[in-house]
């Protein structure tokens, strides 16, 4: 068999290693990494049509013993809930890659890390041993930390600091659940924990998973632990945005139901009134926050906040339609926020500005960045054909199941979603040009277009034929409810 | 082999057409309008075909699996409602789109135009055809967004821009119950096809006003029924052929056909049909009072849309075993007919003067005759004139009401508000004719002309509907659509009726009072604004009871206010807490005196930092903070080792 997995971390690696040594040229860094960041995607495609989605098991296992004092092994595998994390990884890489190829400033370096943070990501995704996961996991940070503090805007050490402080907090939480569970099951194997799942006493599962809650919460981010992701956002390059929102975030949501929802069964019992009331807050708080802003991509941060408090409220259903749907909206933020980000690098490049008082008038001047600013806009605050809408419906659905008629205080989100998503289009697109903005703009660049294009193809696919993606998920959250 | 299994085709022309003009239309003559015209023209002989189909062999469905294991599905479901709907709405694109060639001529964006057009026509087919619940809602929402798109056609104004969003915004909020009663209803039964619903209805109907009436809410969002009616007027901002398209066809007819496809539920909570009635009777009523005081010829026509629809809720509202459904179809075919023509007339009026303001108007009878006589038949269709179209349809919703009063005495009060409103409604229509055809021409700056062919045969065409499709009730209409079994009214028994009488006089009543006031003067306008008391009453007209006021006041100062402290709250508040936090524990002090520095020292260090060096920033970083993240990084490390001691696992 091949071992797909180790191939796509080996891969990537390769990549970014290559990208650093041959890229004395920009050119050739820019192509070697976009190329090596092509082949992933393709391996991931291969797996997806390989796969059996309708098996509980792990699938594409690879199992190599490494520290057997410590029950450490090397040991990787994928199912319903981590391959389309995979996917989503392996779609949004390449492409932020490719829309960053204006990047003029230290740019081996920048492609590089990129490709090392993928690694990082689609480790954390696949890793089937706790400590294995944990290193994917710090390592993360690594890339990123250098991403916002190198690359970055005008605030980018406080940024930089902020995020490293926060999530490396956060990483203390962690690690303190995963040698907690590590004492109980006596194993860092995850297989072997999952087998074991409910052999640990409540009061022992109700701390760490409270540990969890945080820590993997401070990455989704949850309301009050929010506040490093819009300065991260604002301050990172687009490309890191990019990653950051699409991908880095959804470790957050991954580990909380890998760890707390699949490990801790009685424990989730506990803090299901809990999360869906953070979840709640988050989304209404978010989404009224986005109406205050004058940054564009402040404004995309903070939807981030709101939608993410979306999967963390069906995550708290525990049903099999809040579930799949939480973890398929986790799939379609990735791609909806990924090419929101990117609209916010292009609207900084075409007019020098991101203040949404400033802008104005777009849609003659530019028209293809209208449409794509307005097509996704509408996948963002949830329009039927494109693929937020039936994520929504999922989660709204298994909110009703299990909180009756608590379901109209989230839906209060999704109004405002819908009332800042207008506010900034009428400012932003419509009305008479502001002629601060110059005579002359230049509409999409190709390295804005392809990856734009790419990703709205994509939002209109799933959401025509979200059975795609949803089939992958809904044995998975079917065998945890 | 039977039409009906083409019926597939009936959304999917216009989408394809879309597509085409989208990206191909700028090559094409008249930026693609021949492919949209041709598009919407053999979706309406598609559907007279299917009518035809559906007449002799019943209902079809057809449906295959949309998300495997969930129930959720994709298919077409055509009954006698559909095929109706089919018919009125491809009919009255159609006879748009062809109007649109002469209307729309100097535009420079045609291109976007009729490629919208051809989206909200195909999502409004879509809408109709769907064979559940999450389908329908689907196109529910694209015909939103098209609408949306249309509202703002002109987006460089800003009022334009203002009301599309506002539209948007209204409806959304009757969208979001609306879904909200559709997950309820799946989550109760599993399924969302009306066919299987409407089976599993019989053996359990506990539970149902809830859902009910949020899929009544959707309504009210989408056929801007009170209190979500404040966006149908703005939308008049768009052009005028889509007013005519929202107001006839492709929008608010939707809320309607969704109360009238629910039947099946709504039947079974006879509280849903009272509160359906009372909603439909205060807008019917509440919109003419304000369509009286508009000088806007577009403004009149929207409160009278807004009104017509209220009396189309009314009737549903009476209920089955009135006729409520019956009456409230043929009532949406006619207004679909009559209300298509008086804006397309209206469009062709403002073609002419280059205004909507009626005080500019008068006098244009001379000018040009047909767009005057077509809108006359509109209105006098309207107002309730015998045996024009409007009249038949509202004395059969009046009827339809006085029925159900018979189990409930709250409908004698909506019997004599539809009265009321049949008196009103004549009033404001022959207000609007007079000012705009009789009399002198009251301002003299332009040189009014008739419109060309491709607008005034489309208005001849409908002006024949919007007089005779009346007499289609007695034809086959009332045994074609109803719920339960069928009304057999002749028109012989219709005239023995007082009601019938007090109808007729209401809309005699309302004619003869403004060709009093407006036309021959032998009354003046200004007994209306005679003493405080009139003065009041007309300024609280004026300010359409000073609803938007109220909604603008909520969004503004509520809500937007409110996110405003938030926003305060969060970067002060949270932010500042979380930092206060850290900064008590590791490094983050560093941060935030960077931050503070940042903050005096302004955007100038801001700037020359973002120039630094890479290789100086990196160098900067290690002599600076990262110690801080590194000791962080060790200490977990160590923590760990420790704890793998002291548990002995080294």
């Amino acid at each position: 068999m091949i071992p797909y997995l180790s191939l796509i971390l080996l891969i990537t690696l390769l990549g970014s290693v290559l990208t650093y040594l041959l890229g004395k040229n920009d050119k050739t860094a820019k192509l070697v990494a976009i190329i090596f960041s092509i082949i992933p995607l393709v391996i991931s495609i291969v797996m997806w049509a390989t796969m059996d989605f309708n098996l509980l098991d792990f699938q594409f296992v690879e199992d190599i013993p490494w520290i057997s004092q410590l029950g450490i092994s090397y040991t990787l595998g994928v199912d319903g809930l981590s391959f389309p994390m995979v996917l989503l990884a392996t779609i949004l890489v390449p492409l932020a890659l490719i829309f960053s190829w204006d990047v003029k400033h230290k740019v081996r370096e920048f492609f590089a890390l990129m490709l090392m943070l993928e690694v990082a990501m689609i480790g954390v995704f696949v890793s089937l041993d706790m400590f294995l996961f944990f290193i994917f996991w710090e390592v993360g940070l690594v890339p990123m930390y250098f991403l916002i503090s190198v690359w970055g805007g005008p605030r980018k050490k406080y940024a930089s600091v902020k995020f490293f402080l926060f999530t490396q907090a956060a990483s203390i939480l962690v690690l303190m659940g995963i040698v907690a569970i590590y004492f109980e099951i006596g194993s860092f194997s995850l297989i072997d924990a999952l087998a074991n799942a409910g052999s640990m006493a409540r009061a022992v599962q109700i701390p760490i998973f409270l540990g969890f809650l945080i820590g993997f919460g401070a990455k989704m981010p949850i309301v009050p632990l929010h506040t490093w992701l819009p300065d991260a956002h604002v301050e990172a390059p687009t490309g890191g945005s990019v990653i950051l929102a699409g991908v880095l975030l959804k470790m957050g949501g991954y580990g909380l139901i890998r760890f707390g929802i699949q490990l801790m069964p009685e424990a989730r019992e506990y803090f299901m009134p809990l999360m869906a009331a953070i979840g709640v807050i988050s989304m209404i708080y978010g989404a009224m926050l986005c109406l205050a802003q004058t940054d564009f991509k402040r404004l995309i941060a903070y939807s981030s906040v709101s939608h993410m408090g979306l999967v963390l409220l069906g995550i708290a259903t525990m049903t099999m339609n809040g579930l799949s749907g939480a973890i398929f909206q986790m799939f379609a933020h990735g791609l909806v926020s990924g090419g929101l980000f990117m609209m916010a690098g292009v609207l900084l490049h075409k007019t020098g500005t991101r203040d949404i008082r400033v802008l104005r008038g777009l849609a003659p001047k530019i028209p293809l960045t209208a449409v794509a600013l307005i097509t996704l806009s509408m996948a963002s605050l949830g329009l039927p054909g494109l693929v937020s809408f039936i994520t929504e419906v999922f989660i709204f659905v298994g909110t009703y199941e299990a909180f009756g008629l608590w379901v109209f205080v989230p839906l209060i989100a999704a109004v405002l979603t819908a009332a800042y998503y207008l506010w900034m289009l009428q400012k932003v697109v419509f009305g008479p040009y502001n002629k601060k903005l110059g005579d002359h703009l230049h509409d999409l660049y190709s390295y804005e277009l392809i990856p734009l294009a790419v990703l709205i193809f994509l939002i209109v696919l799933f959401g025509i034929y979200p059975a795609a993606v949803i089939n992958m998920i809904t044995a998975f959250s079917g065998g945890i409810v | 082999m039977t039409w009906v299994e083409f019926s597939y085709l009936i959304p999917i022309i216009p989408f394809i057409a879309f597509l085409i003009v989208a990206f191909f239309g700028n090559k094409m003559k008249e930026g693609g309008a021949p492919v949209t015209i041709a598009a919407v023209a053999s979706t309406f002989v598609l559907s007279v075909l299917v009518l035809f189909d559906v007449y002799q062999n019943g209902s079809y469905e057809t449906s295959m699996n949309w998300i495997g294991g969930t129930g959720l599905e994709v298919g077409i479901f055509i009954d006698n409602l559909t095929a109706l709907m089919l018919i009125v709405v491809t009919f009255v694109s159609l006879m748009v789109s062809i109007y649109s060639l002469g209307y729309m001529h100097d535009d420079p964006c045609k291109r976007r135009y009729y490629a919208e057009i051809a989206l909200f026509v195909g999502s409004m087919l879509g809408l109709i055809l769907a064979n559940n619940f999450l389908l329908m809602f689907i196109f529910w929402e694209l015909v939103g967004v098209c609408s949306y798109l249309l509202i703002g056609f002109w987006y460089q104004k800003p009022a334009a821009a203002s009301a599309a969003k506002k539209a948007f915004l209204v409806t959304r909020i009757g969208d979001v119950l609306f879904l909200t009663g559709i997950a309820m209803l799946y989550v109760k039964f599993g399924t969302l096809n009306f066919v299987e619903l409407e089976h599993l209805m019989g053996h359990d109907v506990q539970g149902l006003l809830l859902p009910a009436l949020l899929l009544f809410a959707g309504a009210v969002g989408k056929s801007a029924q009170f209190p979500l009616h404040v966006w149908l007027p703005n939308a008049m901002e768009g052009p005028t052929t889509v007013s005519a398209l929202i107001h006839a066809a492709t929008m608010v007819k939707a809320g309607i056909y969704l109360v009238a496809r629910s039947y099946f539920i709504l039947e079974h909570v006879p509280d849903a049909f009272l509160i359906i009635a009372i909603i439909g009777g205060i807008t019917a009523l509440m919109a003419a009072t304000m369509a009286l005081v508009q000088y806007d010829i577009k403004g009149v026509l929207a409160y009278s849309t807004i009104s017509q629809l209220g009396y189309m809720m009314l009737a549903l509202g009476a209920g089955a075993h009135a006729f409520g459904y019956t009456a409230g179809m043929f009532h949406l075919m006619n207004h679909a007919f009559f209300k298509a023509l008086l804006f397309l007339a209206a469009g062709s009026v403002i073609h002419a003067v280059g205004s909507n303001d009626m005080r500019k108007m008068g006098g244009l009878h001379k000018h040009m005759k047909i767009t005057s006589i077509t809108m006359l038949i509109g209105s006098l269709s309207i107002a309730g004139f015998p045996f024009m179209s409007g009249f038949f349809s509202k004395d059969e919703v009046l009827s339809s009401v006085w029925h159900a009063a018979a189990d409930n005495n709250i409908y004698y009060v909506l019997y004599a508000m539809g009265v009321i409103t049949a008196f009103l409604t004549a009033f404001y229509m022959f207000r609007l004719w007079y000012m705009t055809f009789s009399g002198e021409q009251r301002d003299k700056s332009y040189h009014p002309h008739e419109s060309p062919k491709t607008m005034t045969i489309p208005l001849m065409l409908l002006a024949i509907l919007a007089a005779g499709a009346g007499f289609s009730f007695f034809f086959g209409f009332q045994d074609f659509i109803y719920f339960g079994h069928a009304p057999h009214v002749t028109i012989v028994h219709m005239f023995e009726m007082w009601q019938t009488w007090l109808s007729i006089a209401a809309g005699l009543g309302g004619i003869g009072l403004a060709t009093l006031v407006y036309y021959k003067g032998s009354i003046s306008p200004s007994v209306f604004t005679a003493g405080p008391g009139r003065r009041a009453v007309r300024h609280m007209l004026e300010m359409k009871y000073w609803m938007d006021e109220v909604y603008m006041a909520i969004a503004e100062k509520g809500v937007y206010g409110f996110s405003l402290l938030m926003d305060k709250f969060d970067r002060k508040v949270v932010d500042g807490a979380i930092n206060g936090i850290s900064s008590g524990g590791i490094g983050l002090g560093h941060a935030s005196n960077e931050f503070d520095k940042g903050v005096i020292d302004g955007t100038v260090n801001g700037l020359s930092k973002a120039s630094f060096k890479g290789g100086k920033l990196l160098w900067n970083l290690q002599s600076g903070r990262v110690q801080d993240y590194a000791s962080v990084m060790i200490l977990g490390v160590c923590g760990l080792i420790v704890l793998m001691m002291l548990t002995g696992v080294i």
